[in-house]
C-alpha cells in the first residue's frame, strides 16, 4: 500500500524521500516514480524495531529534503497470531514493530514538524484497533496504542497548520491479506491510496478505507462482550 | 510461509483448476530455494491471458508476477525501455505513447506482462516485417531454480536466451526485460478496408506486397472463406492534426459474470458485421484509435466471461503458404463434420521463423480459430493437427489445450536442443506446468 500512495504522491509532482528495511529492493520503486512521473526519489533504511537508528536516519533524509513537507507512517507488521499466544518474544516483536517503533520515530517527526509550522503527518493503523478479538489482538492492540497516539498527535497540532491524518484500513490487496483468501469488502492499494490521498489534501482528521468500515467497527464496537466473547470470528 | 489457495482458469475458462499462489512484492522475494522446501515444482504466471494449461501448476506452486511492474531505466533517444517483469504492455503503452512510441510487435491484447510476452514470443499482425517480440529484447534477468540470477542476451548466454524466448516459463523466472520500442509520430492508425470472396483472394491481398502497411490482418467469417482484410499504418505528423499522440483509456466496459456461451457468438459476430458496416461506410482509408486496430477486444474487460461453462478454445496453427489454403479448407471441413463450428477466425500472414527455439510462427499463413467446447471437438482437432503435421506445419501453444504429446513433438523439432540447454539449467526438472506435463515435454 506504501507504493500504491508513494504513487499517487508522485503523480502530483511530490519528490519522494522512500524508507524501508530493504533500500536496494525500494530503489526499484524509486526508478520507476523518476522515469514515470519525473519527480526525485531517494532511498534510506529504516527499521522500525532499530529505535536507536530513528533520529539519525531523520537527520539524514532532512538534510537531502531540507523543505519536508510531510510524511506517511505506512510500516506494519502482522505476525502469526498464534505464535504470539505461546511466544512472548514474538507477540513483544508485533508490539514493537506496530507501536514503540512507530512512536519512536514519530516523537522527532512530530517535533520537526510542530517547529516548521505546517505540512502533514498520516499514520496508517488499522480497523484491528477498534476492538480486540482474538484472531488479532497482538497486532489490533499495537494499532489500537497507534490510533491513541495520533489521536493525541491531532490535538497537540491544532494550534499549528500541521495536518493529522489518521487511517484505518480494512482490508486491502497486499502481502499481508494475499494469503487469507477471500475477504469481505476487500480493495485494491491503488484504491486505498486514492481515499488517503484525497484525506491528506483535505486536511481530515480521521478516515476508514474503504468508509463502509466505519459502520462495520461501529456495530462491532456496540456489541456487548458477553455477546461478543462467543463469537466466532 | 503461507500460500494463498484458488482456483485457476485458463482464459478460455475450460480447464479449471485448484493452485497454490505466491505474489511478491519485490523481485528478491522469489527465493526458489524456500519454494522447493515447501513444493515439488514451480511456474511462473503473469497476467494469466494463455487460453489452456500454459500457466497452471496442480501440485506445484504458481508464482504471480503481477505486483513487479516497476520501471528501472528508460533511455529516451534509443526509446529502450528496462522494466519489471510483471509490467504489462498497457502499463508501456501508457507510458511510451505520450512520448512518441510504441511498441514493436504487439499481441491483440494488451493485457500481458512483458515476461508473458517473452514466454510465448507473442507475434501481431506485422509479423512477416517485424517478427516476434522476442526479437526486439535485448535482454533480461533470469531467476534459475538455483537461485543464481543471469543477464540472458543475443551477446551474453545467449543459448539460454534462446531457450527462454517462447520457452513458457519453464527455464526460470524471468525478473526485468529490456526492450526497445519503436518510436511514431502519431499514435493514430491509418486503416485500409479490404473485402474478400475466397482465401485465394484473402491470400492475393496479403502478398501484393503492403510496402505502405506494414500491419495487415484478415477477419473470416464463420465459413471460413469470405471476410475483411484490415491493412494499417500508423499516420505521419502532417495526417494526424493536432492532438497526434492520443492515449487509450481504460475498458469501457466490464462483464461481471458468467454468461450463457451463446452470448460470445453474438459478440464475436457483432464485431465482424461492425467490420463490414465501416468497410461499406467509406472507400479508401480512414484514421482509427490504436487501441481499435490493434485491441478490439481489451473495451470489455473480462469479454471471455462470454464462453460460459462449457467454455472455449482457440486453436491456433501456421501451415507453409504452398498448401495454407488447402489446409485451412480441409480443417474446416473436419471441424464441420464433427459439428464445431468456429465463431471467430483470424488470418495473418508468417514472415521468417522468431528468436526462440520453440518460438512458433514460420514462413507461410497463420489461422486462429474460436471454437466453443463441444463434445466431439477434442476429436475434431486432433485429426486437424494430423492434416496440418503431414502440411508441414505446427500449432501454437500458447493457445493449445489439448493437443497429444506424440504430434507436438513432431511439430517442434527443436525440442531436442531446447531439453538440451534446459537440462543443464534445470537438472532435476523443478520448472514444469501442466502444459508441459501434458506434452510429456518436462
Amino acid at each position: 500500500m506504501a507504493g500504491a500512495l508513494a504513487e499517487g504522491l508522485a503523480a502530483r509532482g511530490s519528490g519522494l524521500a522512500l524508507a524501508s528495511r530493504r533500500p536496494e529492493e525500494l530503489e526499484h520503486l524509486a526508478s520507476d516514480l523518476r522515469i514515470r512521473f519525473g519527480v526525485q526519489a531517494r532511498t534510506y533504511r529504516f527499521d522500525a524495531l532499530d529505535f536507536p537508528s530513528h533520529q539519525a536516519f531523520l537527520a539524514e533524509v532532512l538534510d537531502d529534503f531540507p523543505e519536508l513537507e510531510g510524511a506517511v507512517l505506512a510500516f506494519g507488521y502482522m505476525g502469526d497470531e498464534e505464535e504470539s499466544w505461546k511466544n512472548a518474544g514474538a507477540a513483544r516483536r508485533v508490539i514493537d514493530a506496530n507501536l514503540t517503533g512507530a512512536v519512536s520515530i514519530l516523537v522527532p517527526l512530530a517535533d520537526y514538524f510542530e517547529k516548521r509550522g505546517e505540512g502533514f503527518l498520516c499514520v496508517i493503523s488499522s480497523v484491528a484497533g477498534d476492538r480486540g478479538r482474538k484472531k488479532n489482538m497482538t497486532y489490533g492492540a499495537a494499532k489500537a496504542g497507534l490510533s491513541v497516539y495520533t489521536q493525541g498527535l491531532l490535538q497537540r497540532m491544532a494550534p499549528t497548520k500541521v495536518k493529522v491524518v489518521l487511517v484505518k484500513p480494512g482490508f486491502v490487496d497486499t502481502p499481508m491479506t494475499f494469503p487469507l483468501g477471500k475477504l469481505p469488502f476487500l480493495v485494491p492499494p491503488e484504491k486505498a491510496a486514492r481515499d488517503i490521498l484525497k484525506a491528506v489534501e483535505k486536511g481530515k482528521s480521521g478516515i476508514y478505507t474503504p468508509w463502509i468500515w466505519r459502520w462495520i467497527m461501529l456495530a462491532i464496537r456496540m456489541v456487548p462482550d458477553k455477546i461478543f466473547k462467543k463469537m466466532k470470528f | 510461509m503461507a500460500y494463498r489457495k484458488e482456483t485457476i482458469w485458463g482464459w478460455g475458462r475450460w480447464q479449471r483448476r485448484p493452485a497454490f499462489l505466491d505474489r511478491p512484492e519485490w523481485p528478491g522475494e522469489i527465493r526458489p530455494a524456500r519454494y522447493l522446501q515447501d513444493f515439488p515444482r514451480i511456474l511462473p504466471r503473469g497476467l494469466g491471458r494463455s487460453y489452456g494449461d500454459q500457466a497452471m501448476n496442480t501440485e506445484g506452486l504458481l508464482v504471480l508476477t503481477t505486483r513487479l511492474k516497476r520501471f528501472l531505466s528508460w533511455d529516451s533517444q534509443a526509446g529502450v525501455l528496462h522494466a519489471e517483469a510483471g509490467a504489462s504492455l498497457d502499463r508501456v503503452l501508457s507510458f511510451a505513447v505520450p512520448r512518441g512510441f510504441f511498441l514493436p510487435v504487439t499481441p491483440g491484447t494488451r493485457f500481458v506482462s512483458l515476461a508473458g510476452a517473452v514466454a510465448f514470443d507473442v507475434h501481431g499482425k506485422n509479423q512477416h516485417a517485424e517478427g516476434n517480440f522476442g526479437n526486439h529484447v535485448l535482454g533480461f534477468t533470469l531467476l534459475l531454480p538455483s537461485g543464481e540470477r543471469t543477464w540472458c542476451s543475443p551477446e551474453e548466454n545467449p543459448e539460454l536466451f534462446r531457450a527462454t524466448i517462447a520457452g513458457m516459463g519453464l527455464t526460470g523466472i524471468i525478473l526485468d526485460v529490456k526492450v526497445r520500442l519503436r518510436p511514431i509520430q502519431s499514435s493514430l492508425v491509418k486503416v485500409q478496408y479490404k473485402p474478400f470472396q475466397s482465401l485465394e483472394e484473402a491470400r492475393d491481398i496479403f502478398l501484393s506486397g503492403d510496402q505502405e502497411f506494414p500491419f495487415t490482418v484478415a477477419w473470416l467469417d464463420p465459413g471460413l472463406e469470405k471476410g475483411v482484410a484490415t491493412l494499417g499504418r500508423f499516420a505521419a505528423k502532417e495526417e494526424a492534426g493536432s492532438d497526434p499522440l492520443p492515449v487509450h483509456g481504460p475498458p469501457r466496459l466490464r462483464i461481471p459474470f458468467q454468461t450463457p456461451a451463446i452470448l460470445l457468438n453474438r459478440l464475436f459476430m457483432s464485431l465482424f458485421y461492425k467490420l463490414y458496416y465501416r468497410m461499406q461506410a467509406g472507400k479508401g482509408t480512414r484514421l482509427e484509435r490504436y487501441e481499435k486496430f490493434f485491441y478490439p477486444l481489451d473495451g470489455i474487460e473480462d469479454w471471455n466471461k462470454l464462453y460460459g461453462k462449457p467454455g472455449f478454445t482457440q486453436y491456433q496453427f501456421v501451415v507453409p503458404m504452398e498448401s495454407g489454403v488447402e489446409v485451412i479448407r480441409r480443417v474446416k471441413a473436419v471441424l464441420r463434420g464433427k459439428g464445431c463450428r468456429p465463431c471467430l477466425a483470424v488470418l495473418k500472414l508468417f514472415g521468417e521463423d522468431g528468436a526462440g527455439i520453440l518460438s512458433f510462427p514460420k514462413k507461410g499463413f497463420t489461422l486462429a480459430v474460436d471454437l466453443p467446447v463441444k463434445k466431439r471437438l477434442p476429436e475434431a482437432l486432433d485429426e486437424a493437427d494430423r492434416i496440418i503435421l503431414q502440411a508441414g506445419g505446427r500449432l501454437y501453444l500458447a493457445k493449445d489445450a489439448r493437443a497429444e504429446p506424440e504430434v507436438v513433438k513432431a511439430m517442434y523439432p527443436g525440442l531436442e536442443e531446447w531439453l538440451a540447454i534446459k537440462r543443464r539449467y534445470d537438472p532435476e526438472g523443478r520448472l514444469s506446468s501442466d502444459l508441459s506435463r501434458r506434452l510429456e515435454i518436462c
